[in-house]
């Protein structure tokens, strides 16, 4: 048996007990509620990015975004006390039910103080600091929201969740910059591996705001040609993308003795950052190569082992490149030969929720769904294998999924079949 | 191989001291570092007072071209970490950097202290494309929380885990405690943490309308407290497996020698009255660094001075180290105030201070007892003795708990 046999970097056996699975995987995306409706669009192509109508973006030079249609959503947040809970909470709760659902949880199933949330988020709960600093600036001190204060704190969403499910165990808020899914993986592994915990409930969610996406836009980063098109040389800048996913983790022993059916292995994971300069990435991608290096290694597996990539490039030209030469250094020839295509051509820069789609779409690949297709990409700049079609032409055994932020930290995690 | 975890160096910037030296010499002299604002204009807020650095020029650490593109949060975090670096005597350029990582906790990061920093900054308050000498972009960035630990990768080319974590108030000590792990799970043997939490309105603002703040004095302890004081602080610490260390020779400041959290499930702003989340994060960290209660001999207290913190954080204490304990515990925030995702640990800094200079810090202004707080809090003055090993908690909003265990190092 293939889980029996792998060793870890130390030269020691890789036990179950070691080995990172996840059960049950949610999404709330551009598309809806759910995972399914997602993976179908991107399998299909089918763009979420739309013309802005809802806020005046005349002075803007982007116009256009991808966001999540409150619409479908209020009748799965009518109940309880989602509606009035703040977006971030909203969606990664419905992430969460999804996800629980998946893997089977029961009340019984798990000894509440051995679960824990861990989540990460690149603009935390700036939508809710924004209502409080207005009441601040246009009003008075004293005038500010009580109830609205207390959910600033970034880790109002984890804490949401623990007392909706009456989990006891440690939580994490945490935050590394628009690429922080994978910190969050990494340190949820660690977590399970150390015994800390049974299970985790991991994940991460960033919002599409008015502010946000002006603030954006004045600096410069968003796309004046309203055009995703990653890896195009005519590429020039991001659309806003948003939502929330989240993975429940498990160390495949405590899977398989509660009868769980994992859906795929964590087998390799890498963080990096590349301590270049305050804002800006580094020109050959030197965190992301280090943390593709890492996720390898750890998984022992080779560059050519790799049947996908889920890539982080966001239609910046700086960022694309140094994914791309990051690739290089790492895979050598196998970079312009393994299948890659990136979400963000279809469902723009969701920031850290871009994190958890990527790595979606890998569990999806490698147990034999369709790959995303990429979108917007017309004139490829570099040598690449994009994907145009959903069906691969081998099968994906080991799909390995990135995240790359301009702040310079980088993520990947190498997911396998089991 | 040892996987023992050492602190090598602190630095530290609180109301108090900006130094480990001065930190130390304020907690022994019971310094009160509380002051009427001058950040922003706090006549408008409920509470007018805080505890904010003093006696500190940023122009004397940053150029004039530098200084105009960093946050507050920045230029605290920054500083410190200089300092803790120097003090570690850790030579970077012998390292491998690509192996060292940043983990800071923070609830604020780079936000502007006053309304008119954040409406300079935001949309709708500003409009238009920044000119290409105009520090906004920079600014901007600053603006989010992780943007603490960019700034330490970036200034010192780190390669490994960065992060910040923000878990409220418990954030600053989760950070030293992920730090922790990640050494001892290998992956690094030398790891930078701590946390930084500029003053700012915002929280000014939002703690008054929840009745959180207190009207006059923080009294952690007492009868007549009636709430917490915020304040502003940063710390960086050089954490390193204990081969590490000995390999170059470190002068070792003390044992990082365990780590708990837990999560009380209760209540978003109200922690659960029977104090089981705190009392099981301590006895994490007890499990975590193999050891007996009988075996700490001081507490630095998460000491809110809240009514519910105080008399829950007793409860627990009591519960995990019996109803008749006698061990010494204090809050250091009638000194210092609360500084939120940085108090976490800036404070444990004080419990290492204390296991290392040999005094309890005081609790200052415990003028009226609490017949539900009847532990020896340290009223007043500090209280000079010897200490194998302390605890430091730290507790937040959402009923996020952390604690953690230092041992006194004997080379």
């Amino acid at each position: 048996m293939e889980h029996k046999g792998k060793r870890m970097a130390g030269g020691t056996r890789m036990t179950d007990e070691m080995r990172v699975v996840i059960t049950g995987m949610g999404a709330v995306s551009p598309y809806g509620a759910g995972v399914p409706p997602l993976l179908d669009a991107l399998a299909e192509g089918r763009s979420a990015i739309r013309p802005i109508d809802d806020f005046d973006v005349s002075g803007c030079g982007c116009k256009h975004g991808a966001r999540v249609p409150r619409g479908s959503l209020s009748a799965l947040t009518g109940s309880n006390n989602l509606r009035r809970a703040p977006r971030g909470t909203q969606y990664t709760m419905l992430a969460t039910e999804e996800a629980l659902q998946m893997a089977g949880h029961e009340p019984s199933t798990w000894n509440p103080e051995r679960v824990g949330v861990f989540l990460g988020t690149y603009r935390a709960m700036a939508e809710v600091s924004q209502d409080i600093w207005h009441r601040i600036i246009t009003s008075e001190p004293r005038f500010v929201q009580p109830l609205l204060f207390q959910e600033t704190v970034t880790n109002a969403v984890a804490s949401a969740l623990s007392i909706r499910w009456g989990w006891r165990g440690t939580n994490y808020a945490i935050s590394a910059g628009n690429a922080c899914g994978f910190q969050v993986l990494a340190l949820a592994a660690q977590a399970l591996r150390s015994g800390r915990a049974d299970a985790l409930i991991a994940g991460t969610f960033d919002l599409f705001t008015t502010a946000t996406h002006f603030d954006m836009d004045d600096i410069g980063v968003l796309s004046d040609a309203n055009v995703s098109r990653p890896f195009d040389t005519r590429r020039n800048g991001y659309i806003m993308g948003e939502g929330a996913a989240v993975v429940v983790l498990e160390t495949l022993a405590s899977a398989r003795a509660r009868g769980a059916t994992p859906l795929a292995e964590i087998a390799g994971l890498g963080v990096a950052h590349d301590g270049h300069a305050f804002g800006i990435h580094h020109p050959e991608g030197r965190g992301l190569a280090s943390a593709m290096s890492q996720a390898l290694r750890d998984a022992e597996a080779s560059p050519e082992a790799v049947d996908y990539i889920a890539a982080a490039s966001n239609s910046t030209q700086s960022l694309d490149r140094a994914e791309v030469a990051a690739m290089k250094t790492v895979m050598g020839a196998a970079a312009s030969a393994v299948p890659l295509s990136s979400v963000k051509g279809l469902i723009g820069e969701a920031e850290s929720a871009s994190d958890m789609f990527n790595l979606l779409a890998c569990v999806s690949a490698v147990r034999g769904g369709g790959l995303p297709v990429q979108a917007g990409t017309e004139q490829p700049e570099f040598e690449l294998n994009l994907v145009r079609q959903p069906r691969p032409h081998r099968p994906v055994r080991t799909a390995l999924a990135h995240s790359y932020s301009f702040g310079g930290n980088a993520g990947a995690a190498l997911v396998r079949a089991l | 191989m040892s996987n023992k975890v050492v602190v090598t160096g602190i630095g530290v910037l609180t109301p108090i001291g900006n130094n480990l030296e001065e930190f130390s010499e304020g907690l022994r002299s019971g310094r009160d570092g509380i002051a009427p604002v001058t950040h922003f204009d706090a006549s408008k807020h409920r509470c007018q007072s805080a505890g904010e650095l003093k006696n500190i020029d940023f122009s004397a650490h940053f150029s004039p071209e530098e200084l105009p593109y960093l946050s507050r949060g920045a230029q605290m975090i920054r500083v410190a970490a200089a300092q803790g670096l120097a003090a570690s005597g850790l030579d970077l350029d012998v390292e491998d950097r690509s192996r060292i990582g940043v983990v800071l906790g923070t609830n604020l990061g780079g936000m502007p202290a006053r309304k008119e920093g954040y409406a300079a900054l935001h949309h709708p308050y500003r409009r238009g494309r920044a000119g290409p000498k105009e520090p906004w972009r920079a600014l901007v960035l600053d603006s989010f929380i992780c943007a603490m630990s960019d700034h330490v990768a970036s200034q010192y080319q780190l390669g490994g885990l960065s992060l910040v974590m923000s878990t409220a108030c418990s954030a600053g000590l989760h950070a030293l405690g992920v730090a922790m792990d990640v050494i001892r799970s290998g992956r690094s043997e030398v790891m930078l943490a701590g946390g930084v939490d500029p003053l700012s309105e915002m929280p000014q603002a939002g703690f008054g309308v929840l009745r959180s703040l207190a009207s006059d004095k923080l009294r952690p302890f007492s009868k007549d407290r009636d709430g917490t004081l915020l304040g502003e602080s940063a710390s960086l610490w050089v954490l390193e497996s204990e081969t590490h260390a000995k390999r170059r020779g470190a002068n070792i400041l003390a044992e990082l020698a365990g780590y708990g959290g837990s999560t009380d499930a209760y209540h978003m702003t109200r922690p659960d009255e029977t104090g089981r989340g705190p009392a099981r994060a301590m006895q994490a960290a007890l499990a975590s660094a193999g050891m007996k209660p009988e075996q700490i001999g001081y507490i630095k207290a998460h000491g809110t001075g809240t009514p519910a913190n105080d008399v829950i954080e007793t409860r627990a204490i009591k519960h995990v180290f019996g109803e008749q304990t006698r061990v010494p515990v204090s809050s250091i925030k009638a000194m210092v105030g609360h500084s939120l995702g940085s108090s976490g640990a800036m404070e444990a800094a004080a419990a290492v201070v204390a296991l290392n200079d040999g005094f309890l810090p005081p609790t200052l202004h415990l003028d009226t007892p609490d017949p539900e707080c009847d532990l020896d809090y340290v009223p007043h003055h500090s209280r000079p003795t010897k200490l194998e090993a302390v605890l430091s908690n730290a507790f937040g909003f959402g009923g996020n708990n952390a604690a953690m265990v230092f041992r006194r190092w004997e080379g």
